[in-house]
């Protein structure tokens, strides 16, 4: 009975690892997972604030992939997004007690990166080229649509990102990386809706005609 | 093309996903988890600092009161310093005096002339006796010119200038008193006031620094009481001196003179030759 009660305690990496040798059979790792996966982003933080540092284990694997992007495509630079987003998760963490659970938790992680960003655009006062970012190798097998992309529409694909405003670019990347949508991107901003939107709506345009230049390459 | 297409490109977004996907580097990880830790470990640590803390705060706070209390009962206890009153006819406020100090000198003093005033006149006779006789056994040895540098005394004593080296005033010759006075010998007998200002006179050490106590009155006192006996005239020379007005025409001052006299020796045996003024009608 104690057993039981415990599975419903908080998820944490622990007290898996204990439960793991008496409950190994496949349906009660799957009932583990299931109910790990249903704890929210915003109880996670809850209780890290309290205490639980493998909540935050739990948070951070979630989002650091898409943030670090989000950085790394706004800033440009290697270097500088590792530390914009190493800065923003220790400002997540001196915050842990201020978070209030009405608020969404991507919500209020993109916008502290957000600030983040925009001060260290501040400070630098130079303009973002996402072409001095060495490309890593591919670590995944392409999807068909990703094998159809050549490397020159990538190229040109890459450098439309660069000439976007950094608003634009901004609100580009909260929907792909974060996956907000326009009322998101508006509160992550600072702005009103039909703003993020026409943000949205010039960013996707420019991006569709450098690629569309490209296609035209490709059939002359 | 639609509103959410212009938005939302497939195309645009199968380039985007078909980029490099960067991932934080793995040293980037363990500083951001192990800061997370840290942090909740120096909470933890911050929570058992200060437990103890909070259990001697009820201690403290019982100690502050208590000590409060205390000072304020203490206060509370002290008599409190009260400013004395001056009064600027008398006592000038420049005098340099504390006011406690002075409140006291004060009261010393009109102690002091209010014995001297209240002894027997036969003493005060007595001593003015001895007093004159010493004075005219050392006239009689010095010359006059030094017996003169010992008139500041006398200049005290006839109301002259407050300064002991400042030259008296010379006084007016229409005034009766005055004139008195002026023909009284030095130990001429004097007025009241007079004996006050002789008695209230710095005399150079502990009135002009404010430091008094019951030596210091005592020793005025003793003071005063000499000036007394010094300003006592001898009956004798009083009379002749009274005679010598009397003779020169000024009958107002000698009969003024002669009041006093009766005033302060009213038991007196004149001489039977003595022209009594009264006696002497215009």
């Amino acid at each position: 009975m104690g057993q039981l009660a415990t599975i419903t305690q908080p998820f944490c990496a622990t007290q898996h690892a204990r439960l793991r040798p008496r409950f190994a059979s496949p349906l009660r790792q799957r009932m583990l997972r299931r109910m790990t996966q249903r704890v929210g982003d915003r109880d996670l933080m809850v209780r890290y604030g309290k205490g639980e540092a493998d909540a935050f284990d739990l948070l951070y694997g979630r989002h650091k992939g898409p943030l670090y992007r989000y950085l790394m495509r706004q800033c440009g630079r290697d270097d500088v997004s590792a530390d914009l987003f190493q800065e923003t998760w220790s400002r997540v963490i001196q915050a842990r007690h201020r978070y209030a659970p009405t608020a969404k938790f991507t919500t209020w992680l993109y916008r502290i990166a957000r600030n983040c960003a925009v001060d260290w655009a501040r400070k630098q006062r130079v303009s973002l080229s996402l072409d001095d970012v060495p490309e890593p190798a591919a670590e995944r097998e392409p999807t068909p649509e990703q094998a159809a992309i050549t490397g020159e529409s990538l190229h040109r694909f890459r450098h439309a990102l660069t000439e976007l405003s950094f608003e634009q670019r901004e609100a580009f990347l909260l929907r792909e990386e974060g996956g907000f949508g326009v009322g998101d991107i508006a509160a992550i901003t600072g702005v009103g809706r039909e703003t993020a939107k026409s943000r949205l709506r010039y960013a996707a345009r420019k991006l569709r005609a450098a690629l569309a230049e490209d296609a035209e390459t490709l059939d002359e | 093309m639609s509103e959410r297409n212009d938005i939302e490109d497939r195309n645009v977004s199968a380039h985007y996903r078909a980029l490099e996907r960067h991932e934080p580097p793995e040293s980037v990880d363990r500083a951001v988890l192990t800061q997370a830790r840290d942090a909740l470990k120096k909470h933890a640590n911050k929570v058992v600092h200060t437990s103890p803390a909070r259990r001697y705060a009820p201690f403290a706070i019982a100690a502050t009161v208590l000590l409060s209390f205390g000072i304020v009962t203490q206060i509370s206890r002290t008599p409190q310093f009260e400013a004395p009153v001056f009064d600027s006819d008398t006592q000038p406020a420049a005098s340099g005096r504390t006011g406690a100090l002075e409140g006291k000198l004060e009261q010393d003093e009109a102690q002091g002339q209010q014995d001297a005033l209240d002894a027997p006149v036969e003493e005060t006779r007595v001593d003015a006796q001895a007093v004159i006789a010493e004075s005219i056994k050392g006239a009689a040895e010095e010359p006059a010119a030094k017996r003169s540098s010992v008139e500041p005394e006398g200049e005290v004593a006839t109301g002259g200038s407050s300064h002991p080296g400042a030259p008296a005033p010379e006084p007016r010759s229409d005034q009766p008193a005055a004139r008195a006075r002026a023909a009284a010998p030095a130990s001429a007998p004097v007025s009241d006031a007079e004996l006050e200002k002789v008695s209230a006179a710095p005399t150079g050490d502990a009135s002009m620094t404010g430091i008094d106590d019951k030596s210091d009155a005592g020793e005025r006192q003793q003071r005063l009481s000499q000036a007394h006996a010094k300003a006592a005239p001898v009956p004798e020379q009083w009379l002749e001196q009274i005679q010598e007005l009397w003779d020169s025409g000024d009958r107002d001052a000698a009969r003024t003179e002669f009041e006093r006299f009766l005033e302060m020796h009213p038991d007196y045996e004149l001489p039977e030759n003595f022209p009594l003024p009264e006696d002497k009608t215009d």
